[in-house]
C-alpha cells in the first residue's frame, strides 16, 4: 500500500492543558509516518488532497 | 482527549488504542480497534489493519461512508472538558492531559453525583463475545467460533459465517460491530445479515437482560467508579513460591506489594502478606481481578473477610470499605 494514500492524524491523549481553553502541547511520535496532530488541520489537508483520514487515539498509561 | 468532539468520536474509552477511517466531512468509513477481556491487543494486528486500510481506500474511492441511523453526525460539539466532573479531576493532576479512560471515569462520576449510576453502566462497547461468538483477529467480520447456548447459537449463527451488517450498519471490523452493540438495548434484539456459502442470510438475536456484561472486566480502568476496591497492589506467587509455602496451584495466592487504602491498613493488612481468600473467593486471580471483585459485587461501607498467610501462619482479617468514594 502506498504510504501516502492515507492521511494520518493522531490524537495523543497524554499531553497537558493548563486551562480548559488551551490545547495541550503535542508529543510527537517517531517513525516514517508524517502524523498530523490537529484534527481540523487534518480535515483541511484531506479536503485539499482528496485523501481519506486515518484518525488514531492512543493513550500511554 | 483534550478538546475532542465526543459526539463524533465515540468509542470504548477504557481502551488504549482506537482508530477511525474518515473523509474530510466527518463521515466514517470504518472503525478499527476494540478488545475483548483477554488482552488490550486481542484484535489489533498487522494483517487486519492492512486489510482495513485497503477497504477504507476502496470505500473512499466511491465515497461509501457509513450512513446508518447509528452513525454520529458530528454537527453538535461536546468535549470532555464539558463533563462537569472533569474539571475537578484535572485540578488534582499535575499533567493536565485528559486520557481516554478519563472521559468514561468522569462520565460515570457525573452519573454517580446525580444518583443515576448503576453498576452495569461500566460495561460499555460490548464485543462479539457478548453474543456468544469469536471473530477472527485477522478477518474480523468472519466468525471463528459459536458457543452453544448463546444468543448467536440460538439464532443459527455458524462458524465461518461472515457478518455483513448489524442493524443495517456495515461491519468490517470488531470496532464496527462494537459500535452497533453499544447502541443495542439491554435486554434487546440484534439483526445480523450474514454471508454463508455466497448467500445473504438474515438472523435475529434475542439478547436477554445482562447481555452486555462480560466475564472478566478487570482491565477496565473505570471500574473503580462503580464500587470499592481493596486499596492494595500485589503480585501472584510463582510456582516455586507456592511450593515452598504449600499453596496449591490454581488457588488464590497474591503477595501484597503496596498499600494505598486507609481502610486496608485499618484492616491490619501489611506489605508482604499473602492473600489466599477474599470474601469467600479462593480461585487464582490477578491483582486486577482481586480488586474488581468488590468493585463489581460490594457496596461502599460493606465489610468482607480476607484470609492471609503471614510468616507461615494463617489469619483472617475483616476489611470495611469506605462509606463513600474518596473523590
Amino acid at each position: 500500500m502506498s504510504r501516502t494514500a492515507l492521511l494520518a492524524a493522531t490524537m495523543l491523549a497524554t499531553t497537558a492543558v493548563p486551562s480548559m481553553a488551551q490545547k495541550p502541547p503535542v508529543q510527537k511520535i517517531d517513525g516514517l509516518v508524517n502524523w498530523v496532530y490537529d484534527y481540523e488541520q487534518g480535515r483541511k489537508l484531506a479536503r485539499r488532497t482528496g485523501k481519506p483520514m486515518f484518525v488514531v487515539f492512543r493513550c500511554e498509561r | 482527549m483534550n478538546g475532542i468532539n465526543l459526539e463524533l468520536f465515540q468509542f470504548e474509552f477504557d481502551l488504549t488504542w482506537m482508530s477511525f477511517f474518515m473523509d474530510a466531512e466527518n463521515r466514517i468509513y470504518t472503525r478499527y480497534g476494540g478488545r475483548d477481556d483477554s488482552s488490550p491487543e486481542s484484535h489489533l494486528n498487522r494483517n487486519s489493519l492492512l486489510a482495513t486500510m485497503r477497504s477504507a481506500l476502496a470505500l473512499h474511492k466511491v465515497q461509501d461512508v457509513l450512513k446508518s441511523r447509528l452513525e454520529p453526525t458530528g454537527r453538535t460539539v461536546r468535549t470532555p472538558e464539558q463533563i462537569p466532573t472533569m474539571r475537578a479531576m484535572l485540578a488534582k493532576r499535575k499533567n493536565k492531559c485528559i486520557h481516554c479512560h478519563d472521559v468514561k471515569v468522569a462520565s460515570l462520576r457525573h452519573l454517580r453525583n446525580q444518583d443515576k449510576l448503576q453498576r452495569h453502566m461500566v460495561f460499555t462497547y460490548p464485543t462479539a463475545a457478548n453474543l456468544g461468538i469469536t471473530v477472527s483477529p485477522d478477518r474480523q467480520s468472519v466468525i471463528r467460533t459459536v458457543k452453544p447456548g448463546t444468543p448467536a447459537a440460538r439464532a443459527g449463527v455458524r462458524r465461518g459465517d461472515t457478518i455483513l451488517r448489524a442493524e443495517d450498519h456495515r461491519v468490517l471490523t470488531l470496532g464496527d460491530l462494537s459500535h452497533v452493540l453499544e447502541k443495542t438495548a439491554d435486554p434487546g434484539r440484534l439483526s445480523l445479515e450474514l454471508k454463508r456459502n455466497g448467500r445473504a442470510i438474515p438472523v435475529r438475536l434475542d439478547l436477554s437482560t445482562g447481555w452486555r456484561k462480560s466475564t472478566d472486566p478487570s482491565w477496565r480502568e473505570s471500574l473503580h467508579v462503580v464500587g470499592p476496591n481493596c486499596g492494595l497492589w500485589g503480585r501472584r506467587l510463582n510456582a516455586n513460591e507456592r511450593r515452598r509455602l504449600k499453596l496449591a496451584p490454581g488457588k488464590l495466592a497474591l503477595k501484597v506489594t503496596f498499600i494505598w487504602g486507609p481502610h486496608t491498613r485499618k484492616a491490619g493488612i501489611r506489605v508482604g502478606d499473602i492473600i489466599v481468600r477474599l470474601d469467600g473467593q479462593a480461585q487464582d486471580m490477578t491483582i486486577k481481578q482481586l480488586n474488581a471483585h468488590p468493585m463489581l459485587n460490594k457496596a461502599w461501607g460493606d465489610t468482607i473477610p480476607i484470609v492471609l498467610r503471614r510468616k507461615g501462619r494463617e489469619l483472617t482479617v475483616r476489611m470495611t470499605f469506605p462509606r463513600r468514594p474518596a473523590d
